[in-house]
C-alpha cells in the first residue's frame, strides 16, 4: 500500500468517525447561529427600574417595577459606584421581568448560561452586571430566553423568541440551580483568595472582574477573569458542585 | 452597423460599415449611461447586455438596475470595478484585460480541487484549529485574486474566500460548478459555492435583517440580490460585503478591531447589532494606537463563545499571514498582534 496512505490512515479513520457523528468542520455550519448571544435576538425588550428601590419593592410583590424603554442599544450611563448585588438578587430581578414580559414563571426551562461582572475595586462583593440565558426543547430545536441587568444604567433587557438547532448527538447542557455549591459570588471571594486580588493590585484596580459559568461553551466551571484592557489579568477556575 | 465595445464588454461606441463613429456612449462605474452622443441607437450597452426602456439591464433571467442596488450606489471601495465582471459569463473569460478571474479560462476549483484523500483529511483536520492555513482555499484565491497594496479589505477577503472554498467537497458536488452542495446536508443550501452565502443573504439589501418564515434569522443581508452567484467574482464581492457588514459601523475602531472583527465576520461569527453592543459597553481605552478599543476578552466570556472566537482569530490569522508570506501586495496594516494573540490564547483558557 502507498506509505503516504498508510501513514494517513488513521487521520482518514478519525475523520470518518468525526464525519459520521456530524462533529467535522463544515463551513455551511457557520451559516447558522448556533449559540445564543444577546446580539442575535430579534426580540430585545429593553426595560428601566429604579434600582434604589427594586429589591425592596420585589420582596413585597412584583409590582409595578419596570418601565418600558423605546430603543435598544442607545448609549448608556454608568454612574461610579456599585450595588454589590448577590447572585440570588439578580435572579429574583429576572425571574420577575420574565414574568412581566411573557406572564410564565420558567417552569420547564433550563439554565443555560450565568454570567457576572463588576469593575475592580478594593472589596469586591457582589456585582453591577448579570445575564443569565434559560433553554428548552421545542420540536428538534432549543429556544432560549435571555435576561441581562445593568444596575449602574438602570437598565434591564429581556430577549427572546429565538431558537436554535440541538447539536448532534449530545445536546446542550443545563445548569443546576438547585445543586450549584459554588454560586457567582462565591467563585469571585475563592479568585480573590487565590491570585485575584494579587492581580488587580497590581493594576490599581484598573480593571473588570467577569464571572461565567457557560458549560455549553468552554467549560463546566466556574471561570473568573480579571480583564486589565486587552490583557487577562488573571484567569481561576472553579467546579460549582 | 458594429458594435465597439469596452473591456468589460460594454458598447462604447458604434461605427458603420465605412468605419465611422455613428453613437458613442459612456457608462459611469456603476454601469449607468451617462453620455450618448450620434444618431444611431442601440438597445446593448453596459456589459454588452440588452437594456431596456426603464434603463434596466436585462441579464437573461435578472434585471439589473444600474442606479438603484444599494451597495452599488452607497460604496466607495474598489472592489466596484470588478462588479461588471460577474455579470457576464463571456466577458468573464475573455475580456479580463487586467485582474481576476482564471487566466486559463478553466474552473479554479477543478484546477484546485485535492486530489489525494489523505490530503483532505490533513485539511480538514488542521485547516479549522488554524495549525495550517487553507491550501486548497490559497489556490483559489491565487486564481480569482490579486494582491492590492494597500488595500486590507481585499486581504481580508482573500482570507475569507480562502477558509471559505477550502472545504467545497469536488466528490459531493454534483453541479461540477461553484456551488456548495453538500448532498447529505443539502438543507445548508449556501448557494454560493466558494464563499458559502446562502440566497437569502444575496437577496436581502445590505445591512438588514433577513427574514425567514416570518421572522429575522439573526443574519443580514448583503444586498447582492442581482449578482450571478455562479461567478467566483461574485463570491469575492459577497465576503467584501460580509466584511463590511462589521466594518462600517465600527467606527473609532482600531485596525486590531477592524482585524478581530473581519475573523468573526468571515463565519458570519459577528453582526452589525454585536458591534453596537461593543460600542455601548466595551469601549476601552487602548493601550496604544493601534491597539484594542473594546474589550473582546469581556465580550467573549460574556457571550459565551471564547474557544469559538478563538478559533476563529487563529484560523483568519494564519490564512492573513499565509497570503502575506505569499506576497508582501497582501496588504496588512499595522495590527497589534501582541493583543490578538493574546486573544487567542487566553480566550479560550
Amino acid at each position: 500500500m502507498d506509505k503516504r496512505l498508510v501513514i494517513s490512515m488513521p487521520l482518514i479513520i478519525i475523520l470518518l468517525v468525526l464525519f459520521g457523528t456530524g462533529c467535522y468542520y463544515d463551513p455551511a455550519k457557520d451559516q447558522e447561529i448556533r449559540y445564543p448571544r444577546l446580539a442575535v435576538y430579534h426580540d430585545i425588550r429593553p426595560y428601566t427600574y429604579d434600582p434604589k428601590t427594586i429589591l425592596t419593592v420585589l420582596d413585597g410583590g412584583d409590582g409595578e417595577i419596570f418601565q418600558s424603554l423605546p430603543d435598544w442599544g442607545q448609549e448608556r450611563i454608568y454612574p461610579p459606584g456599585s450595588f454589590a448585588w448577590q447572585q440570588q438578587d439578580y435572579i429574583k430581578i429576572t425571574s420577575t421581568l420574565n414574568r412581566f414580559v411573557t406572564q410564565d414563571n420558567l417552569e420547564g426551562w433550563s439554565v443555560y448560561s450565568i454570567n457576572a461582572s463588576r469593575d475592580c475595586a478594593d472589596t469586591p462583593l457582589g456585582f453591577d452586571n448579570f445575564a443569565i440565558t434559560y433553554f428548552k426543547i421545542v420540536g428538534d430545536r432549543y429556544t432560549t430566553r435571555e435576561m441581562h441587568v445593568r444596575a449602574l444604567a438602570k437598565e434591564a433587557d429581556w430577549a427572546g423568541n429565538m431558537d436554535f438547532p440541538r447539536p448532534f448527538p449530545l445536546g446542550w447542557a443545563s445548569i443546576d440551580l438547585e445543586k450549584l455549591k459554588v454560586t457567582a459570588d462565591d467563585a469571585l471571594q475563592i479568585a480573590e483568595a487565590n491570585g485575584g486580588k494579587a492581580a488587580r493590585q497590581r493594576v490599581n484596580n484598573a480593571c473588570t472582574i467577569a464571572v461565567a459559568l457557560a458549560p455549553n461553551a468552554d467549560d463546566v466551571n466556574w471561570g473568573v477573569y480579571y480583564f486589565g484592557g486587552a490583557a487577562t489579568l488573571f484567569h481561576f477556575s472553579i467546579y460549582p458542585y | 452597423m458594429y458594435g465597439i465595445d469596452d473591456a468589460l464588454g460594454s458598447v462604447r461606441q458604434i461605427t458603420n460599415p465605412d468605419g465611422h463613429i455613428v453613437l458613442a456612449k459612456a457608462y459611469d462605474p456603476y454601469g449607468v449611461n451617462n453620455l450618448n452622443n450620434g444618431t444611431a441607437s442601440t438597445n446593448y450597452g453596459f456589459t454588452g447586455e440588452h437594456t431596456e426602456p426603464t434603463g434596466d439591464i436585462y441579464l437573461r433571467a435578472r434585471h439589473y438596475s444600474p442606479g438603484v442596488g444599494r451597495f452599488i450606489t452607497r460604496d466607495t471601495w474598489d472592489g466596484v470595478d470588478h462588479l461588471p465582471m460577474s455579470f457576464n459569463r463571456w466577458n468573464y473569460v475573455n475580456a479580463n484585460p487586467v485582474n481576476l478571474t482564471d487566466p486559463t479560462g478553466n474552473n479554479p476549483m477543478e484546477e484546485c480541487r485535492v486530489l489525494f484523500p489523505e490530503d483532505l483529511a490533513v485539511e480538514m483536520a488542521l485547516v479549522p484549529l488554524g495549525v495550517i492555513p487553507a491550501l486548497t482555499g490559497m489556490c483559489i484565491v491565487e486564481k480569482i485574486m490579486h494582491p492590492k497594496a494597500g488595500d486590507y479589505l481585499n486581504t481580508y477577503t482573500a482570507a475569507g474566500v480562502a477558509i471559505e472554498s477550502n472545504f467545497y467537497d469536488p466528490w459531493v458536488d454534483t453541479r461540477g460548478g461553484l456551488y456548495w452542495r453538500f448532498e447529505p446536508f443539502d438543507y445548508y443550501h449556501s448557494g454560493l459555492g466558494i464563499c458559502n452565502i446562502s440566497d437569502a443573504q444575496m437577496d436581502t439589501a445590505f445591512g438588514e435583517k433577513i427574514i425567514e418564515n416570518g421572522e429575522p434569522n439573526g443574519h443580514y443581508g448583503l444586498g447582492l440580490r442581482y449578482f450571478d452567484q455562479e461567478y467566483p467574482q461574485t463570491a469575492v464581492v459577497a465576503m467584501k460585503m460580509r466584511l463590511l457588514l462589521v466594518i462600517e459601523p465600527c467606527t473609532d475602531c482600531s485596525v486590531t478591531d477592524i482585524f478581530i472583527a473581519s475573523a468573526l465576520a468571515r463565519g458570519s461569527n459577528l453582526f452589525p447589532s454585536d458591534i453596537k453592543i461593543l460600542k455601548t459597553e466595551y469601549r476601552i481605552k487602548p493601550s496604544s494606537p493601534n491597539g484594542m478599543t473594546f474589550n473582546w476578552a469581556l465580550y467573549f466570556t460574556r457571550n459565551n463563545s471564547r474557544s469559538l472566537s478563538s478559533r476563529h482569530l487563529r484560523m483568519f490569522q494564519t490564512n492573513v499571514q499565509e497570503l502575506q508570506r505569499r506576497s508582501a501586495d497582501w496588504t496588512v496594516p499595522d495590527v497589534n498582534w501582541e493583543e490578538i494573540n493574546i486573544i487567542i490564547n487566553r480566550a479560550g483558557s
